[in-house]
């Protein structure tokens, strides 16, 4: 009795095992099947071309989409059903995990696995160099005259020249943060205005100081405790804790993690005597208690965290814009009776008497078409691109469905007819939220923030603060460029030198941290000098003068 | 009586020590754990203004609400059970075949069995070739690409084979002289008899597909099919800001510890209502019982 | 030539005789066949310079043949990482086997059952934590402003940062690697003595045994089986200690102290573009110095008259 039931179980399994094997292909995985699927749709495209001219939509597409972003449920949103109703397509999803996105798609690179549309890769550039002559992407159309709002963000960034690989675009860059003032990278100070008023400082939203000010007001809110919190005070805190120490260092050394053009050679930026000046300041605040003291084991915006819980005088992060916003609702919400107003910003001017400041990141992830993809497909989406770019659809993806969910009067003021709760996850309004991701595949913020009337965004945030920090700094910045030239040259002896510049930070917290800073930091230098000179050597061959 | 008299005394003097022992060691388990669940049921501003308190003021739901929202971890709760189910039997399968046919003794090839199963211990081919090869098996995108793949775990499998080769040879002469078939003697005794073993691989090879999400990650690209460990993670990653400077999306929840804590409770509490019935299996004596049968 | 033949004769023999021997091992080899062995044609990347248009089997041999490995030795301080890893695998051992066998010995002498369930049960609550929530709690509890101090300072001690303390992180991380895995480890060894015939205690007992002696003649035996092979499987594991938990628990102040084969590359490489050769030849690298382990590890307990894995 008891073996036929075991027998009968293992021949389900092994049943089971060889159904699944054979329906590999059919209904439930279109993830692979998608390349030859694809073929068979392409041959109908012929017989329709001549329609084509008349309505180019004229042929349904169907194609799925690698993404980071978005979700099954994604077609249902308003915004993203009627651009597949406008556009005559339909897609599917194919998600990738956020926390193994490196495996996932380096594999599917790997094994020519990609579906036609590939919202997103891996932002190393090396790699996007390698999968490009390789042969995984079909290269980007460079005549994008058809979709003049996509053809306006190549023209306005740099990036899109330095993506070229044989002069062929092979991904379409997200632009991180596009908005009028994005020349500056947006790590700024933020404090507690709060604070410093109980502390009798009459400081403007945006307050001017120079860097020895600046220490001056941490040691008083050290000693004063405006906030009464005792032992739990950080007067200055990082975003990522120690882990921003580095990034912060470069008030003083631009150069710190990279290479520094002297005498039209490349140099290795970090020896420069400017690094221990650095880590002499930073070792100062932290020995004073002026810093949180473990921070070094920081993890995943941690810094940022205790600054939004209440904890810190002032913080130095990435505030742009809509973070900005959201760091400002977050405090109102999390801290009793804080106010928008509570929050500004501090302008540093260092010892030079200007504004050290670096040039923005420009992008983060990309659009790509697989080499399977069919050019209907890389048109289609690139007119949707385009279309989403149009004022009329930021609004749409920034309030939701018109005159359901926003009005705008004669002014141009928009009135929300629901409330953030509705709009966030679980909320009625969900999809306004979640559609974003739609956008996502485009362009990565943004570009509502600065819509004229957005209910979204408080004028004190936008222009009291973030606007006024922007226009400071441009009239006495002391401005390093990002050298996108170097930071994209591929070579063999460079790009094993990458992984020290960018561990350059625990050493810098080492040195901090230990009572012979020079002595750690030198070491850190004459480590790795033999490895630098040989990167330096294959930087100037090509970029030396 | 006399003797149960002595036996008592005993009792008092090791057992004292020994129940202390335990109840200590249970205490060092227990405290960075319960700093865990308290932290669960804490808010953001609770945990970073307070963090060393041992009872929440205020203690909220909250980062349990945050991993329930919307139907998607229902639905990969029913993956995760379709998955470990299905999982457990077909690993239990291969695991007890090939260990009870690796524990026989005196069989020709028997040394090249063995190096060839433990080889594979060792070696193997990487990442793409795996992937290719589930791939042209048509798995990639079902449900079966989650079970089959990955199912033997060669550590099991010499844990239980060491048990069959354990058991007394003259068990099996004996039940041979009876006429008994091998898949009888199999199914009917030496199975039984290792039931403590067969009960800690069902519990291991459950956990392990219950926290199974890498395979999930490579394989699934439909979320609708996704474990629920996957769908965690992922609920995880969108609560914090890490990568890069990506904004945080709006209304997401924001206290990523908080939601790591209650991430574990969630997927803790299945096994943990599993592991009593399994218990029963550990109680001495099993071996006995059967052998006298 | 006779010999030959009978042998031969007695080997067809032999075969038929064990049949069903071979029905068994059927399914597991035909699985290990197909997912293990098809795929191992990918171990030729250690030799190889990966392109991806090629595949791997179109990919162009590197020149010299051995550029992959040599790339690991070209790592600076490749072989300070190289011995560490030896120290702390022994270390992990050490401190990581004879845990489980020591509690399971401990909870199997408990008289009251059900308190024994119960403490069975929350000694594998930590294996439910990962890496990252024990990086966390650690932390918590060892942080200037932590648990730990907490309590020292309440005795009047003086606040000790442990977080930066480099000989204090390799215990740390064996300790939590104990406190993580004990319970969940000691399973194995109560299922093994629950095979253990209660005949044999009572009989024990008649002779007057006292409680050490039944532990150490009755349990001890019982259980041994179980303890060798688990040694000999941790020792074929040397090199792979403690990746994941390491990433988790270090801090940059520390990390060089606890710094093994696999925390090394990856931090010296993570920034390189993926180099499939590379990877491929640091785990085959690894993989045959385990295996080595392994089978000396299996020789010694065969010498010393104990089963091994293989």
């Amino acid at each position: 009795m008891k073996k036929s039931l075991f027998c009968a179980l293992l021949a389900a399994v092994m049943a089971a095992s060889c159904l699944s094997g054979c329906s590999g292909g059919g209904e439930e995985s279109s993830s692979t099947a998608s390349s030859s699927s694809s073929a068979s749709t392409a041959e109908s495209s012929q017989d329709t071309s001549s329609d084509a001219e008349a309505d180019p939509y004229a042929e349904h597409l169907s194609f799925e989409v690698f993404s980071i972003d978005g979700s099954e449920e994604m077609l249902e949103y308003p915004l993203v059903a009627e651009a597949c109703e406008k556009f005559n397509m339909d897609f599917t999803v194919q998600l990738v995990a956020w926390d193994n996105w490196d495996d996932v798609t380096r594999t599917l690179a790997a094994t020519d696995s990609f579906p036609e549309v590939i919202a997103w890769y891996n932002l190393n550039y090396a790699e996007y160099v390698e999968w490009a002559q390789e042969g995984v992407f079909k290269a980007i159309p460079s005549d994008l005259s058809a979709y003049p709002n996509l053809e306006e963000l190549t023209e306005k960034y740099t990036i899109f020249d330095k993506l070229l690989v044989d002069g062929e675009l092979y991904a379409f860059p997200k632009i991180k943060n596009n908005n009028p003032y994005n020349e500056y990278d947006s790590y700024m100070f933020a404090y507690r205005r709060d604070w410093a008023n109980a502390m009798g400082l009459n400081y403007e939203p945006v307050q001017d100081l120079t860097w020895d000010e600046f220490k001056e007001y941490l040691y008083m809110v050290k000693e004063q405790d405006p906030g009464q919190l005792g032992d739990r005070l950080v007067p200055f805190d990082f975003e990522n804790g120690g882990n921003s120490w580095c990034g912060f260092a470069r008030k003083w050394n631009p150069y710190i993690s990279g290479y520094k053009m002297v005498d039209g050679q490349y140099e290795w930026g970090a020896p420069d005597p400017s690094s221990l000046e650095a880590i002499n300041e930073i070792k100062e605040l932290y020995d004073n208690g002026l810093l949180m003291t473990d921070s070094y084991t920081d993890a995943n915006n941690a810094g940022k965290e205790r600054f939004m819980a209440g904890r810190s005088a002032v913080i130095y992060s990435n505030l742009g814009p809509s973070i900005l916003q959201e760091t400002v609702n977050d405090m109102v919400t999390n801290i009793e009776g804080f106010e928008e107003e509570d929050l500004g910003l501090f302008t540093i001017k260092m010892d030079d008497g200007k504004y050290a400041v670096s040039q923005m990141d420009e992008w983060w992830g990309s659009f790509a078409f697989d080499n399977s993809c069919r050019d209907e497909v890389i048109d289609r989406w690139l007119a949707v691109g385009n279309w989403l770019l149009e004022d009329e659809q930021i609004e749409k993806y920034a309030y939701g469905v018109e005159g359901e969910d926003w009005t705008k009067d004669a002014d141009g003021n928009v009135t929300l007819n629901y409330t953030a709760e509705d709009a966030s996850a679980g909320g009625s309004k969900e999809y306004i939220t979640n559609q974003r991701a739609f956008q996502k595949f485009f362009i990565l913020e943004g570009l509502d923030i600065f819509l004229e009337g957005n209910p979204n965004t408080s004028d004190y945030v936008i222009n009291d603060l973030f606007k006024t920090n922007m226009e400071r700094w441009d009239t006495n910045p002391n401005y390093t460029p990002t050298n996108y030239d170097i930071n994209y040259y591929s070579s063999p002896e460079k790009d094993a030198f990458a992984s020290i510049l960018s561990g350059t930070s625990d050493d810098f917290i080492q040195a901090v941290i230990s009572d012979d800073p020079e002595g750690v930091w030198n070491q850190f230098i004459e480590e790795n000098m033999a490895q630098a000179e040989k990167a330096c050597a294959e930087i100037n061959e090509v970029f030396g003068e | 009586m006399a003797q149960n008299i002595r036996k008592r005394k005993k009792i008092e003097t090791f057992d004292i020590v020994n129940v202390c022992i335990l109840t200590l060691l249970m205490f060092i388990v227990l405290i960075p754990f319960y700093l865990t669940v308290i932290q669960s049921f804490m808010t953001q501003q609770e945990y970073i203004m307070n963090s060393n308190t041992l009872w929440p003021k205020d203690p909220t739901l909250g980062n349990y609400r945050d991993i329930f929202v919307g139907s998607t971890m229902v639905r990969s709760f029913g993956n995760s059970v379709f998955y470990t189910v299905t999982g457990v039997i077909f690993s239990m399968f291969l695991t007890t075949t090939l260990a009870y046919g690796l524990s026989r003794k005196n069989y020709p090839g028997r040394a090249f069995f063995q190096n060839m199963v433990i080889f594979t211990m060792y070696f193997s081919g990487g990442l793409i070739p795996f992937f290719l090869l589930v791939k042209q098996l048509g798995l990639i995108g079902t449900r079966w690409s989650i079970v089959i793949p990955s199912a033997l775990s060669i550590f099991n499998m010499i844990i239980l084979r060491n048990f069959f080769e354990q058991l007394p040879p003259d068990l099996d002469e004996a039940a041979t002289l009876d006429g008994a078939s091998p898949l009888r003697i199999f199914w009917q005794i030496d199975l039984p008899l290792v039931k403590p073993a067969i009960a800690t691989l069902v519990l291991f090879y459950a956990v392990g597909r219950w926290n199974e999400w890498f395979n999930a990650s490579l394989f699934l690209g439909n979320a609708k099919l996704w474990p629920m460990q996957l769908e965690l993670r992922q609920i995880l990653w969108s609560s914090t800001s890490i990568v890069g400077n990506i904004p945080p999306e709006a209304g997401r929840p924001s206290f990523s510890e908080g939601i790591k804590a209650a991430a574990v409770m969630v997927t803790m509490l299945p096994i943990m209502l599993v592991y009593p019935f399994l218990q029963r299996y550990f109680v001495k004596g099993v071996m006995i019982g059967a052998i006298k049968s | 030539m006779t010999t030959v033949e009978t042998r031969k004769k007695n080997l067809g023999k032999r075969i038929l005789q064990n049949k069903w021997v071979y029905l068994f091992l059927l399914p597991g080899i035909a699985y290990l066949i197909l997912f293990s062995y098809v795929p191992m044609y990918g171990l030729t990347l250690a030799f190889k310079d990966f392109k991806i248009s090629a595949g791997i089997f179109g990919s162009p041999w590197s020149d010299p043949l051995y550029k992959n490995f040599a790339k690991m030795f070209d790592q600076p301080d490749f072989w300070r990482a190289f011995f560490n890893t030896f120290r702390m695998g022994f270390w992990y051992i050490l401190t990581g086997f004879p845990m489980p066998i020591i509690l399971a010995m401990l909870l199997n002498e408990l008289k009251a059952n059900r308190y024994k369930k119960v403490l069975q049960t929350v000694y594998t609550f930590p294996n439910f934590l990962s890496w990252v929530i024990i990086g966390g709690l650690m932390t918590t509890l060892f942080a200037s402003d932590g648990f730990v101090n907490m309590i020292i300072r309440m005795c009047g001690g003086e606040t000790y940062n442990f977080l930066t303390d480099t000989d204090l992180i390799r215990p740390l991380l064996y300790a939590s690697n104990v406190w993580k895995g004990a319970g969940w480890s000691a399973i194995m060894y109560l299922a093994a003595m629950s095979g253990i015939s209660p005949e044999l205690y009572e009989a024990a007992e008649v002779d007057g045994a006292n409680r050490f002696h039944k532990m150490l003649y009755i349990t001890w035996p019982g259980i041994k089986p179980t303890a060798v092979i688990l040694l000999i499987l941790a020792f074929g594991g040397i090199m792979n200690n403690g990746f994941d938990q390491i990433l988790n628990m270090v801090n940059p102040v520390v990390q060089d102290a606890a710094e093994n084969i696999d925390t090394y590359i990856y931090r010296k490489t993570f920034q390189d573009k993926p180099d499939y050769g590379f990877s491929t030849a640091m785990g085959l690298s690894k993989s045959v110095i385990n295996f080595v382990f392994l089978l000396a590890a299996n020789k010694i307990a065969k010498l010393l008259g104990e089963g091994g894995v293989m």
